[in-house]
């Protein structure tokens, strides 16, 4: 280090700081004095946290809920499983009360109608036949004799290939 | 030991640092309101944590602890002040002038006050990065291993960041020097 810059850290060793402006130290005092935080951390330290009421008197309401919640969910299970019951009874009980048994179903031929001829995609003519039945159904009652018949009409389509050799 | 020992310990303390400190953290702040912000601020924190009376002995923070803690919120400063700065811009207001910095250093006599207000501002135009290592080491009484440690850089640097200040001083307070 040359002698200039050990002439200028001289001169800075030789300045001392200046004196703290007497607010400022007042203030600075005054936070060294206020022992109010260190009482209040170590007195949270040390303090007993009781449980509040209030929410002593949440946690017994929800836990009230909570067994009313439970108490209607196993209820409602019980009444769910009676009504399977009662209703596979009330399902089988008119089944075998009115219980319709099949007695006749015929097919009967009405007639025929020739619908010409159609060449197919791969070039074969077939002949269009539509062959036209009524079915009917008879359903009978065993206890009461009652009857219910039903006619369906039907129709069926048939083609035929036609040999071109 | 007693809330009131304990007290004028720690007044006792800030009496021996207490210059010292501001005159850094007036280096690393604009205005003398934010130096004395930042120091308030930091020693307060400073004394929660080390004040306990449950320990029963005055066990003040380690110097170059110190520094560290009044550099960090002089930079948390800085950001709040620059945060409030662009904020009030924007709104149109008008930023009021900042307060002129008092007399950094102790004179007895108008040659001195004269000669302090040059270092002062010779100080204030040399690069930051020098001006607190220079503090550190001239006014803080901290060796370059402690500087290093403060400033996170290596001893060398620090040293190197010491003679670099000297030399930007002398260029500013000699300029027809060699």
């Amino acid at each position: 280090m040359n002698t200039d810059l050990k002439e200028i850290e001289q001169k800075l060793h030789e300045l001392k700081p200046a004196k703290l402006p007497d607010d400022l130290s007042a203030k600075i005092e005054n936070i060294f004095e206020n022992s109010d935080h260190i009482q209040n951390k170590y007195a949270n330290l040390r303090k007993i946290i009781w449980f509040p009421k209030i929410q002593k008197l949440s946690a017994v309401a929800a836990l009230l809920i909570a067994f009313v919640g439970v108490f209607f969910a196993m209820l409602n299970d019980q009444n769910s499983s009676n009504e399977t019951t009662a209703s596979k009874a009330s399902v089988n009980k008119p089944l075998k009360r009115n219980q319709f048994i099949p007695l006749n179903a015929k097919n009967v031929f009405e007639g025929v109608q020739d619908e010409g001829l159609f060449l197919s995609d791969d070039k074969i003519p077939y002949h269009d036949v539509r062959y036209q039945f009524s079915d009917s159904f008879l359903w009978k009652n065993e206890e009461d004799g009652s009857l219910i018949e039903m006619k369906v009409p039907s129709q069926r389509l048939f083609f035929v290939p036609i040999k071109t050799d | 030991m007693t809330e009131e020992s304990l007290a004028e310990s720690w007044k006792e303390w800030f009496h021996l640092n207490g210059t010292r400190l501001l005159l850094f953290a007036r280096g690393k702040t604009k205005s003398e309101a934010d130096a004395q912000d930042v120091l308030q601020d930091t020693i307060l924190r400073l004394w929660k944590s080390y004040s306990s009376p449950i320990d029963g002995h005055f066990d003040p923070p380690p110097l170059a602890l110190v520094y560290t803690a009044l550099r960090n919120a002089a930079i948390d400063h800085a950001r709040r002040i620059n945060r409030r700065t662009q904020r009030e811009q924007k709104s149109d207001f008008v930023v009021r002038d900042r307060d002129q910095v008092e007399n950094w250093f102790e004179t007895s006599s108008l040659e001195q006050s004269e000669q302090a207000q040059i270092i002062k501002e010779a100080l204030q135009q040399i690069p930051e990065k020098f001006q607190e290592v220079l503090a550190l080491k001239i006014w803080g009484e901290l060796t370059f291993a402690e500087i290093a440690e403060n400033l996170n850089i290596p001893a060398n640097t620090a040293a190197s960041r010491y003679r670099y200040a000297l030399d930007a001083l002398r260029k500013i307070l000699k300029p027809n020097s060699i």
